[in-house]
């Protein structure tokens, strides 16, 4: 016969029967075998699986004291070993869905499954990465559905079993995006989809609108006098016969190139690769369109600026994909910054 | 409008004596066929070529692919105004068509040189980086294998294909080269029409516009590229309506037109005569939805103002169509995102339920969103991947689409392909198949 499979929970003072608000600064404490809700979960999962421990804290030391609060419940999972980490549910608690995000998420690390259950507007839904989150109505008197959800997703991840999509398996989405066949062609599913949405009928869309990070822009400087200027162009100039045959979309890397001396580009010596226009203004007429080195050069000529930086930098603004754009940012402005450079005027496509 | 269209199915394609079409077979007079093409004097080289499903080819450098159409009973001919064909309206009477068969022509730059003078200078992309380091080097995705595990991804690894291959001319521009290669592909797919405008078809499908305002209202609104901006106004790249590739306010076409050919070009001259969203709305058309027609909408305007007007007035035309639902299409991401977006907020503000049926962006394992952005009238979305081939690409016995023999790449097994935004394999912008992706 095989073991049974270890769980270990973690939950808030007030579920872990501690106390109300009051108690919300208390410290870890390990607790063996289920406690409350711990309970419920333990008839639902059978005698196949032990909840062997019972991790509590106070939601504000939890979140709040990770110095302190995360150490005792690393060692704790280091003790008790478990299959799975099951945190909450938190309903809507947003502190206590903080702390179990943030439980879920050492489990992660360490290398153990883990599940929570909340209400899919708590703040702890979107605090950590790539969480199984079951979600949860506002109240704890849906405890045991809660559990009974938590469970059924929870008993694949601690067997790890492959678990399917979102919607089938009734978690919320991760953020994470796979193939799935959906055994009806697009098209029909779309008709399908707008009737269903003209009956008004339940419908559900196949992806879930999720945003981009936001990027505040630095705040404007006042006098550029003092500051050395760089040029960044993601219209893809580069020196006439493109000499390190940068690619004309989905750039893969940026390229820096000298204009010491120079005070405007010439089609002569100089043309664009970007796809997306065909060059025909760039590389037919002028191609300080796309790099203003000439107005730069009278800027740095009557004081404006303090100086305009000897190398610019260029890459092809077209069909990047986030991680590389990221990644080549990171790049242009370590070099930049490593070049004591204070300001960009970037020109984009 | 009533339109019949007839199917002739064709079950087997080779070369012959004469180019003539029975019991299912279609015979081609290969002399016949390249002499067609050859009629064009600024097309140098040419060779025919055909690949059947199960065969171990792979069609390289395909440019647009047409499903040889012939209108057998009504006014004007299959796919109106197409590289100058006369733009009588379509859409009525009764059309033949021969399913199962694609001619696409293959167009091979190799002679032409990597970069064209002046405002036409192209550099390749670095496909190697692009693709993969398990990719060999010189490999564009955009290919054709009639068998393997990707064939079923997109209609032509299911078809029987007559491939043109033609050496793109040299000393002429990018657009001009795609306007001879697209002309010689549709003066052959004409001629073997032809060959079964009197064919009894294997069925037929009546098609009638007759309103139906006792069921749901729906009309299409795909979102075709223009590249009048890049080429000019009597440019032959990109799709064109009745011939048109401007940049204009949206057309209002019935959904049989778009059967008899009225938008072709840019390589989807075959999935828009076949388009499936347009296939499924006029097939359930009386039965459970009132299918109103298409508003197709250009995009690639050169600013905001003019992508607002343009969204203005595909929402004033479905208003005025008593659309209580749209189903919105686009053929481009990057920029063209921007004019489908403003459709869909503006059908949405006018309270026209919108369904936005897309190809999606690559995840990146959580890095990044799956749309290019969305504004929050955005709520329904049914998704066709991002252009995965998870099997893989058998090697092939024989590679189709270039005038000298291809590079021993071409020939290799490949890997199997993650697809995203320029990386296109499979591109089903029109809910061809059943592939898709979800949230897990």
């Amino acid at each position: 016969m095989t073991r049974p499979l270890k769980i270990v929970q973690y939950l808030n003072q007030f579920f872990g029967g501690i106390g109300g608000e009051e108690y919300n600064d208390q410290p870890v404490q390990v607790i063996e075998g289920p406690v409350g809700p711990g309970r419920a979960l333990a008839n639902i999962l059978g005698d196949t699986v032990a909840v062997t421990a019972t991790i509590i804290a106070g939601d504000n030391f939890l979140v709040e004291e990770q110095d302190r609060s995360l150490p005792p419940v690393r060692q704790a999972l280091r003790k008790y070993q478990p299959d799975l980490v099951v945190a909450g549910p938190a309903f809507d608690a947003g502190r206590y869905g903080l702390g179990c995000a943030l439980i879920c998420q050492l489990a992660n690390e360490t290398g153990i499954n883990a599940v929570t259950g909340m209400e899919p507007d708590n703040p702890g839904v979107m605090s950590q990465k790539g969480l199984y989150v079951i979600p949860t109505g506002s109240s704890p008197a849906e405890m045991v559905p809660a559990l009974r959800k938590m469970a059924a997703l929870g008993l694949k991840l601690a067997r790890k079993e492959e678990v399917g999509s979102a919607e089938e398996e009734e978690y919320l989405p991760r953020g994470i995006r796979k193939p799935f066949n959906r055994h009806k062609q697009g098209a029909e599913r779309a008709v399908d989809m707008v009737l269903g949405r003209i009956k008004g009928e339940p419908v559900a869309s196949e992806i879930s609108i999720r945003q981009y990070d936001q990027v505040d822009p630095p705040p404007p400087i006042d006098d550029l006098s003092r500051y050395s200027v760089a040029l960044i162009t993601t219209a893809g100039i580069v020196p006439r016969g493109n000499p390190n045959r940068q690619s004309t979309e989905i750039p893969r890397n940026y390229f820096a190139y000298s204009i010491a001396g120079v005070d405007s580009l010439t089609v002569q010596n100089w043309e664009s690769v970007h796809t997306g226009f065909k060059g025909h203004v760039y590389n037919t007429l002028n191609p300080n369109y796309a790099l203003p080195l000439p107005a730069l050069r009278e800027l740095d000529r009557i004081g404006e600026i303090g100086q305009l930086h000897d190398r610019f930098y260029s890459v092809v603004g077209g069909g990047c994909p986030v991680s590389d754009a990221r990644r080549i940012g990171r790049g242009i402005a370590t070099e930049l910054t490593d070049a004591d450079v204070e300001a960009v005027i970037l020109e984009s496509t | 409008m009533r339109l019949e269209v007839g199917s002739v199915q064709v079950d087997e394609i080779r070369w012959g004596p004469s180019t003539r079409f029975s019991n299912g077979t279609l015979t081609l007079d290969r002399d016949e066929i390249e002499e067609l093409v050859l009629q064009d004097s600024q097309i140098e080289r040419t060779r025919a070529e055909i690949a059947s499903p199960g065969d171990s080819v792979r069609i390289i450098n395909p440019n647009d692919k047409i499903e040889p159409r012939v209108k057998v009973a009504g006014r004007g001919v299959a796919y109106p105004g197409y590289q100058g064909r006369p733009t009588e309206q379509v859409g009525s009477g009764r059309t033949h068509r021969m399913a199962g068969l694609a001619v696409i022509d293959c167009l091979d730059y190799s002679a032409a040189g990597e970069s064209q003078a002046g405002e036409d200078r192209t550099w390749s992309r670095d496909e190697h980086g692009t693709l993969g380091n398990d990719w060999p080097e010189g490999v564009s995705p955009d290919f054709i294998d009639v068998s393997g595990p990707g064939a079923q991804l997109k209609p032509f690894g299911t078809l029987h294909n007559l491939c043109i291959v033609i050496q793109a001319p040299s000393g002429v521009s990018a657009d001009e080269q795609h306007g001879v290669s697209q002309s010689a592909a549709m003066r052959v797919a004409e001629r073997i029409a032809e060959t079964v405008r009197n064919v009894q078809p294997d069925y037929v499908e009546t098609f009638d516009t007759q309103p139906r305002p006792d069921l749901p209202s729906v009309a299409y609104i795909p979102h075709l590229a223009s590249f009048e901006p890049q080429v000019g106004p009597r440019g032959r790249f990109g799709s064109a309506v009745y011939g048109q590739g401007r940049l204009s306010a949206p057309w209002l076409l019935e959904s049989t037109e778009l059967m008899d050919g009225a938008v072709a070009g840019s390589g989807h001259t075959w999935i828009m005569a076949n388009n499936p969203v347009v296939m499924s709305l006029a097939r359930r058309h009386g039965k459970d939805v009132n299918f109103l027609g298409c508003i197709l909408q250009r995009t690639n305007w050169t600013n905001q103002r003019e992508y607002v007007l343009a969204a203005h007035r595909a929402g004033v035309l479905a208003e005025k169509l008593g659309a209580q639902g749209a189903i919105i299409t686009t053929d481009v991401r990057g920029q063209r995102w921007v004019g489908t977006m403003l459709t869909v907020q503006e059908c949405e503000n006018r309270g026209i339920d919108v369904v936005l049926l897309t190809e999606e962006e690559d995840n990146e394992n959580g890095a990044a969103p799956a749309l290019l952005f969305a504004p929050t009238e955005l709520k329904y979305v049914v998704t066709t991947g991002t252009g995965d081939v998870a099997g893989g690409f058998p090697a092939v016995d024989r590679v189709i689409g270039a005038i000298d023999e291809p590079t021993a790449q071409w020939y290799k097994a490949f890997p199997p392909l993650h697809g995203r935004y320029g990386i296109a394999h499979v591109a089903d912008y029109y809910g061809y198949g059943s592939q898709s992706y979800a949230d897990y």
